[in-house]
């Protein structure tokens, strides 16, 4: 209620209709959302418009029609792969994992036909995903004459490259010591925040929900 | 400046959620965010500020606030509901000085509190009941780099594939930086220190020279950062990027070994508005019976078991130097060390949210002010420092290519976007799609009622791209709270896209959602095109 007219007025917040969400906008739409490197979600609408289009492609009722997603995408080193992903029924959102980071995606949307015959019905923008492990290119400039010195670069065509420092305890032991500098140990991850609702603040005692202790 | 070995750079993000619940009875208990915030958060830093200037202390330091923060701030609704909030604390002290006489401790606690209060009171008073206009002082004459955020801390990397949105945010961002403080933002800080590739031209359009980012975002950039996080690197348009510290970040933030933690600190969930006989403390929490923190706490974290000793205010300060000694002479170190390798100055980013300071770790404004007092009095190794003061005053800066990162757990967008809050972002997207395509259609329409409906459709879909929706879903702290939110803001947002295209005015409806999120009353909706 509305404390300025307790009788007449139902505040915004508790009006009976403001709780239920429409799960259909009847647009065609479809987004592909970078979780992290190995994982997206894509999300997808299809339109009356693009229904009516697909049965008249096929000639076929709208349940004989299959959907399935098809995943395009290349790895670092630069392998192109597609996969395919039949869709349940009603479906309209998909997480997809990898096993290993890629670089980048594009995921569409295809009807398909019992005799194997295919309809394109949307195809997401390209994605690039994030690589979380550092560069392997250094810049001409900005190479530490330590590891020059060490041996570590190596120049592949018109590239500085730092060659790899992994299983090789001598060299690891030897690194010069910028290498050591906290960016280049493991990754300390803390909990994002939203101001007041958002830190975990050490405490040997956790909130209480029900009654507290007596001062 | 020329000598130091190193700058370190404190930056605090000052960031509440837009809530704003004018008339309802029973009050939204999210009110009291903005309240505790005031009260333990930002007059206690506004406290910290003049202490040092007063001892002539010659600090630098780095906020964001918010465009939603800011909007609340100046909200005069709000200010009224902060004035009614202290004065019943201060009711509440005068009551506990009376029940406390049975012990000595105990009733010297409550009159710290009372008088605790009494000057928080009076100093909101003294500015007006304006936050803001506390914090004004120190932007002036320079010790304050204040910085902007998105307009209503949109987790922009979620948003990337809405060019129209991202520009939105940073837009109105940049508008309500200008309108309260009276200057162009230099810097930004993103929400949840997310970036992604390319956004620098976004900024770089709103004159925006820098940002934050999580370490990994400068540790993966390509070409290999040549002093990783110890310097800025240029990333394209202009615009520079600071790579947070992961050393002094988990001095403070770490659960484990964080300074909060120390026994001496206050214990933040033994409070009154728990602790004590219902009949007795009714009053002073919500109305429906619902227990909530006072402000009014009486324990140390004492130890990792249940029992909790009496707080001290003496010890926990004497910690509180403590902590600021060891963290200068940690960054001392880092410092030392990175420039006898480098032979250039280290710069330290220090980034922490706002909130932290006071509300959480109630001694961390003092350990703050410890902390300036010792850069500036006790060593000549370091500085303290503002982003462009660097900027100017390294030789040369590193260019690269940056990916998509964010603060969050896991460094990318996993918090944000996970089984608990992955259904929001139909509606997210659908609304943020629609306000483009309408902004256009509509574009510089000069009939009022048309430009009413199109702002507020701008204010309610701003306010559902709010990371903060996402973020209490998956912390489970008030999830239903968050879900009404959403669900609000895109059905708001929905009636008002119906009423503007079956042009079926209803003028008192429309005026009823304009009263209930009446954020960026400076807004057009032409931001989105």
């Amino acid at each position: 209620m509305k404390e300025d007219h307790p009788e007449i007025e139902v505040g915004i917040y508790h009006e009976p209709q403001i709780n239920s969400l429409s799960g259909y906008y009847g647009r065609d739409i479809i987004k592909v959302l970078s979780k992290n490197p190995k994982e997206v979600f894509v999300f997808w609408g299809i339109s009356e418009d693009s229904f009516t289009k697909i049965k008249s492609h096929f000639n076929l009722n709208l349940e004989e029609i299959h959907y399935k997603l098809l995943v395009r995408y290349s790895t670092e080193d630069k392998l192109k792969n597609v996969i395919e992903i039949y869709l349940p029924p009603f479906t309209t959102s998909y997480i997809i994992k990898f096993e290993y980071p890629v670089k980048n995606l594009r995921v569409e949307i295809i009807a398909t036909n019992s005799s194997g015959s295919v309809y394109t019905l949307m195809q997401s923008a390209h994605i690039n995903m994030p690589i979380n492990k550092p560069s392997q290119y250094v810049h001409q400039d900005w190479i530490h004459p330590e590891w020059v010195r060490e041996g570590y670069i190596e120049k592949e065509k018109e590239n500085f490259i730092i060659k790899s420092f992994i299983n090789n305890p001598i060299r690891e032991r030897i690194i010069p010591e910028v290498e050591f500098l906290p960016i280049w140990e493991s990754t300390i991850v803390f909990d994002g925040s939203s101001g007041m609702s958002s830190h975990v603040i050490p405490s040997s005692i956790q909130k209480r929900k029900g009654e507290g202790y007596e001062l | 400046m020329n000598f130091k070995k190193g700058y370190q750079l404190i930056v605090l993000h000052a960031h509440l959620p837009y809530v704003r619940h004018k008339g309802y009875h029973p009050a939204f208990l999210e009110e009291n965010w903005l309240n505790e915030a005031i009260c333990e958060t930002y007059i206690p830093l506004l406290e910290t500020f003049r202490n040092l200037k007063k001892e002539k202390v010659n600090f630098k330091i780095t906020m964001s606030f918010t465009p939603t923060l800011v909007s609340m701030l100046k909200d005069m609704y709000l200010q009224e509901k902060f004035l009614k909030y202290i004065d019943q604390l201060i009711e509440l002290s005068n009551k506990e000085v009376k029940r406390t006489t049975y012990d000595l401790h105990l009733n010297y606690l409550s009159k710290y509190y009372l008088e605790r209060f009494e000057n928080i009171k009076s100093i909101f008073l003294e500015i007006e009941k304006d936050i803001t206009a506390g914090f004004k002082e120190f932007v002036k004459e320079g010790s304050l780099e204040v910085i902007t955020c998105g307009a209503t801390h949109g987790f922009l990397p979620l948003l990337e594939s809405e060019p129209s949105t991202v520009r939105a945010q940073l837009t109105m961002g940049r508008k309500k930086h200008k309108s309260t403080w009276g200057i162009e933002p230099r810097g930004i800080w993103l929400a949840e220190c997310g970036y992604y590739n390319g956004l620098e031209n976004y900024l770089s359009d709103q004159g925006i020279r820098y940002f934050f980012v999580d370490s990994h975002g400068i540790k993966n950039a390509v070409p290999r950062p040549k002093y990783g996080v110890y310097a800025p690197v240029e990333i394209g348009a202009g615009v520079f990027a600071f790579g947070r510290d992961l050393e002094s970040s988990s001095q403070v933030w770490s659960a484990e070994e964080g300074y909060p933690g120390d026994f001496n600190y206050r214990e933040y969930y033994r409070d009154i508005g728990f602790d004590l006989d219902y009949e007795y403390i009714k009053d002073y929490i919500h109305p429906d019976g619902i227990r909530h923190n006072t402000g009014i706490k009486y324990h140390r974290i004492t130890g990792n078991s249940n029992y909790k000793d009496y707080y001290h205010p003496d010890w926990a300060i004497e910690s509180a130097g403590k902590h600021a000694d060891d963290f200068l002479q940690s960054r001392i170190n880092q410092a030392k060390k990175f420039f006898d390798s480098e032979h250039q100055p280290a710069v330290i980013v220090s980034p922490y949210d706002a909130e932290l300071y006071g509300h959480w770790w109630y001694e961390g404004p003092k350990f703050l002010e410890f902390l300036f007092k010792k850069i500036h009095f006790d060593q000549s190794e370091i500085m303290a420092a503002h982003p462009m003061q660097i900027i100017g005053q390294l030789p040369r800066i590193q260019s690269v290519d940056m990916d998509f990162s964010s603060w969050g757990e896991g460094g990318y967008a996993d918090v944000w976007l996970n089984q608990k809050n992955e259904w929001i972002y139909p509606h997210v997207l659908e609304c943020s799609v629609s306000m483009n395509q309408i902004s256009h259609k509509y574009y510089k329409t000069q009939v009022p009622i048309q430009r009413r409906i199109l702002n507020q459709m701008a204010r309610e879909v701003l306010l559902l791209q709010s990371s903060d929706w996402p973020f209490i879903l998956k912390t489970g702290t008030m999830p239903e709270y968050a879900s009404k939110r959403v669900h609000v803001h895109t059905n708001l947002f929905i009636e008002l896209r119906s009423m503007l295209e079956k042009n079926e005015i209803d003028e008192a409806r429309l005026r009823k959602i304009e009263d209930e999120h009446p954020i960026f009353p400076e807004i057009e909706f032409e931001i989105f095109n």
